[in-house]
């Protein structure tokens, strides 16, 4: 087991808890984010997410995520911004180099890129379910 | 209409653990211990370089050692053998240590503790995510892992704070070029400073030592 399984639980309680405070009846849809320098898989992160969820009301949700990039900031040049990607032809992923951009030295500051997230989900209420028949009672 | 929930304020595994991370490197200030975390992969020898660092240490610190493991207390075993506090931490099946495991070991460690050695579960990817709060990460590969392991597992690098490659004496019989090795590890994070040694020949231990500012 790797410790995707461990993130999506943390998030799964999030989004239900979150769901119950709302009072949802279905989230339709849940937003990742998933930093760039995170060791972690996200369709991986995805799948144990939608296990978790299962005969839950964000069973059906469909779930997005986007990689957020890493941003850093050198304590020796002032540079803020991200890393520049490693160059050799055997990485096909964007691997970024641990150096900073600026003077090439190595006292960063990471700003983002680490975290993995729920950003937001989309949540439909009993009202939302419920409205279109009580307008038609009307 | 559906409704949109903000959930970015929302507590995540990761956020929470650097934050008892942090809490851990204070109470450890405090205490005015010294912390290193060991990761790398099964067999890179880990627990060698523990045990002949806690025998040439044991003098000039009163050293504790945290022993990660998924279920056995073999490693502790070894290391403890050398006259130094072991606890080992059986995980069951989580790949990595966390801040949380480590919070409730601290209250274990001898009062007189001032050298705490971590060994992280034997595995080169998950435990970067959970950094223990230590002073310093250590990463360890060895040259029997392959020409290629620095290459294949790059993003650890930029988490260390030393690298070590070990059992350099099979270097020849590996066919790895451990000066190779070191030009991937540069080419992730080119100021990491990198020691080759053998634990188990006793080479290179002095300058570890040295690098690990002990």
């Amino acid at each position: 087991m790797a410790h995707e399984m461990s993130v999506a639980e943390g998030m799964a309680r999030a989004i239900l808890k979150a769901a119950q405070r709302e009072q949802a009846v279905k989230v339709a849809e849940i937003s990742l984010e998933v930093g760039q320098l995170t060791f972690l898989n996200a369709e991986q992160v995805i799948f144990w997410l939608k296990e978790l969820l299962r005969n839950s009301v964000a069973q059906e949700a469909e779930i997005v995520h986007k990689e957020i990039p890493a941003r850093v900031r050198c304590s020796q040049c002032g540079y803020e911004g991200p890393l520049t990607a490693a160059e050799d032809p055997l990485l096909h992923l964007n691997l970024p180099v641990f150096a900073c951009p600026g003077c090439q030295k190595g006292s960063l500051e990471i700003l983002e890129g680490r975290d993995c997230i729920v950003r937001s989900i989309e949540i439909l209420t009993e009202e939302d379910v419920s409205s279109p028949d009580n307008s038609q009672q009307k | 209409m559906h409704k949109i929930v903000n959930l970015a304020d929302e507590e995540s595994l990761l956020a929470h653990n650097r934050e008892l991370a942090e809490k851990i490197h204070n109470q450890l200030k405090e205490r005015g211990i010294r912390s290193i975390d060991f990761m790398g992969a099964i067999g890179a020898g880990k627990t060698t370089i523990l045990e002949k660092l806690s025998a040439r240490l044991k003098d000039r610190y009163r050293i504790s050692v945290l022993a990660g493991d998924l279920t056995t207390t073999i490693d502790a075993d070894r290391i403890g053998a050398h006259g130094v506090s072991t606890f080992q931490i059986n995980t069951g099946k989580e790949c990595h240590l966390d801040a949380h495991i480590i919070s409730h070991q601290l209250e274990k460690l001898p009062p007189d503790t001032n050298l705490l050695f971590i060994e992280n579960v034997g595995n080169l990817v998950c435990p970067a995510d959970f950094p223990l709060g230590t002073d310093l990460r250590v990463v360890v590969v060895s040259v029997t892992e392959g020409p290629y392991m620095v290459k294949k597992h790059p993003s650890i690098f930029g988490e260390a704070n030393v690298a070590v490659i070990n059992k350099r004496e099979l270097a020849g019989a590996m066919d790895v070029s451990t000066d190779e090795l070191i030009k991937d590890i540069h080419a992730i994070k080119p100021d990491l400073s990198v020691i080759v040694i053998s634990a188990r020949k006793e080479e290179g231990l002095d300058e570890l030592i040295t690098a690990l500012g002990l």
